[in-house]
């Protein structure tokens, strides 16, 4: 019996002192070439930066209503980084956050700090920006920079990953 | 013993699994797109200002034959700006007279040099000394993915040079004049 027990709370303990459940959601894509200046003299390259003309809209919020209710206020970070299918190293990719979205079913000013600086986006994860409780509609803007004629005639694609973790 | 050992060894687990339960974590994606267009740009420099001018002058002495007053012309540069896709390696750039006849007796030459100035990327290579005529002929060569740089002092000085080649067949006075045509052609 007590062997028993010890089983069931060996497997189950785990699951009870598991952080809360958050989860994040992207809208929107980037793309870039909509942006692109043509080149208005024979002799000149590209402009050096580009916006891109779409909005990210990143959301964090609860998998459950019971961890909502429980711990509306908690903790979390994003971290960015980018996987590429198609790229060039000399392309350099820059994210900013460009507003605080905002809390759902909730008046008053979201808890969000950081991230509001442009900032290299790399193939590895870095720390972006950080808020409390649930917060959706957070936008994201990029710029790219370094692209040029010499580069060629070419398609490039890669794949932001945001990711949110616990903040404990 | 062994048993008290079980005992105490389960609730060690018990007292340390709470602390190595895992943050929680999830990711989302969104996808970047970018194209680069092919880019095909080429021009006379000084803009506005590109004529070139030869002139024959008589002898003043009987007997002698005329010349010409300069027999060449470096003023012109040309630029560029080429962006080839994956499928091409190179391109070339021809001139040919579109307007205007070279009189007979009269042979004109253009010779691009060397690539110079504050571009980067494969600029081209001379073609050498080429006579012109109402045919293409390149005049620059291999070009790739690169840019000259834009206005003079920047891509391939143009060098023009006329000769008379044969005095009989020089048959009237006056003036004439060309339109010459360069092309950036995909090879």
């Amino acid at each position: 019996m007590k062997v028993t027990l010890y089983f069931l709370l060996f497997f189950t303990l785990p699951l009870l002192t598991k952080a809360q459940d958050l989860m994040i959601q992207t809208e929107g894509d980037a793309n870039f070439s909509h942006s692109l200046t043509p080149i208005s003299e024979a002799g000149l390259d590209y402009p050096s930066t580009l916006e891109a003309e779409s909005s990210i809209l990143i959301s964090v919020i609860y998998d459950n209503l019971l961890d909502k209710k429980n711990n509306p206020n908690d903790k979390w970070r994003v971290h960015l980084h980018k996987t590429d299918m198609e790229w060039n190293p000399e392309l350099s990719l820059e994210a900013r956050r460009t507003g605080r979205g905002f809390k759902p079913n909730n008046p008053g000013n979201p808890n969000i700090h950081d991230g509001d600086n442009f900032q290299p986006v790399t193939n590895i994860p870095a720390y972006f920006f950080r808020g409390r409780g649930e917060i959706v509609q957070i936008p994201v803007s990029l710029q790219l920079r370094g692209f040029s004629v010499t580069m060629g005639a070419r398609d490039f694609e890669t794949s932001l990953v945001f990711t949110v973790y616990d903040d404990w | 013993m062994k048993r008290h050992l079980v005992t105490y060894s389960l609730n060690l687990l018990l007292l340390i699994l709470p602390l190595i339960a895992f943050p929680q974590w999830d990711n989302g994606q969104i996808s970047v797109y970018f194209s680069l267009p092919e880019v095909a740009l080429l021009d006379i420099e000084p803009d506005g200002s590109n004529r070139i001018h030869f002139t024959m002058i008589p002898s003043a002495e009987s007997g002698r034959p005329a010349e010409m007053e300069e027999v060449t012309d470096e003023t012109l540069w040309i630029n560029y700006t080429s962006a080839l896709p994956e499928n091409q390696t190179s391109r070339s750039i021809t001139a040919e007279i579109s307007q205007g006849i070279v009189p007979s007796g009269i042979r004109l030459y253009l010779e691009a040099q060397r690539y110079s100035g504050n571009g980067r990327g494969k600029t081209g290579q001379p073609a050498g000394k080429v006579e012109l005529s109402n045919q293409p002929r390149p005049v620059i060569t291999g070009i790739g993915n690169g840019l000259t740089g834009d206005g003079i002092m920047n891509g391939h000085q143009l060098v023009f040079s006329v000769e008379i080649s044969d005095y009989s067949g020089i048959s009237s006075a006056g003036e004439m004049n060309f339109i010459l045509l360069y092309t950036l052609t995909d090879n």
